[in-house]
């Protein structure tokens, strides 16, 4: 697989993961969630759509000519799977929640 | 090239607090009117219909200007991030970024305004309500 379509397929996870976090979450009433989940919940998604515009344009400069380290580029996927991990965890928590 | 990225950033960042406190104020003045003694039943009701009526739409499309901010925000940190390790991207890529960058910021004052334009005098009415009922 070339690195570009492994940087899109990690992009269109990451935005799967947000999509999923946020719709679950307009689904639970907020007082249940908690102070502590929902700020859990807030910086998951925040990390997880950062996460997937570095991922597109990394993907995009490397279409304009950039060679990144393979060390840069390991780094910022392990970022993505630890964050989808914690959106993993988040979203069993707020599904445990559901009225 | 850097100091536009610097700029793009700066203007991103206030775009999401200008959204966050917009939230937060909404937060508040439900807050507010559920806790005001002030009005009576049936009317603390009606201002929180009111209040979402109004606003919820407002809020739908701040959290979707929130996250596009957000994914900017990421990837003009990443073409920082490259060119400082040696990426010359073309002129026509920053000068794109930029651009898409002021026109989502643009979008999210006037939203943030009008949001504030809906939230404001509700909040000075429920505060009034409270500072009249304490005087009596």
């Amino acid at each position: 697989m070339r690195l570009t379509d492994t940087l899109s397929e990690a992009e269109s996870k990451a935005h799967e993961a947000a999509r999923k976090l946020a719709s679950i979450a307009s689904k639970v009433p907020p007082e249940a969630a908690g102070e502590e989940l929902s700020r859990k919940l807030m910086l998951t998604i925040v990390s997880l759509v950062m996460l997937a515009g570095r991922l597109h344009q990394l993907k995009r400069d490397i279409e304009l000519g950039y060679k990144p380290g393979a060390e840069d580029v390991d780094s910022m996927l392990r970022e993505l799977e630890a964050a989808l991990l914690e959106a993993k965890e988040v979203f069993s928590r707020l599904e445990g929640l559901l009225p | 090239m850097s100091s536009e990225l610097d700029a793009a950033r700066g203007r991103l960042t206030s775009s999401l607090i200008d959204i966050m406190a917009v939230f937060e104020a909404y937060s508040l003045v439900r807050g507010l009117i559920k806790a005001a003694k002030g009005l009576p039943e049936a009317s603390r009701e009606e201002k929180l219909r009111e209040l979402s009526e109004k606003l919820e739409p407002v809020l739908s499309s701040c959290l979707a200007d929130f996250l596009e901010a957000l994914f900017y925000k990421g990837r003009v940190s990443q073409l920082a991030e490259d060119i400082s390790k040696g990426f010359k991207p073309p002129r026509e890529e920053v000068t794109y970024l930029s651009r898409e960058v002021l026109r989502l910021c643009e979008r999210v004052e006037e939203r943030v305004s009008g949001a504030w334009r809906v939230l404001k005098p509700m909040l000075r009415e429920v505060r009034g309500v409270e500072a009249h009922r304490h005087l009596k």
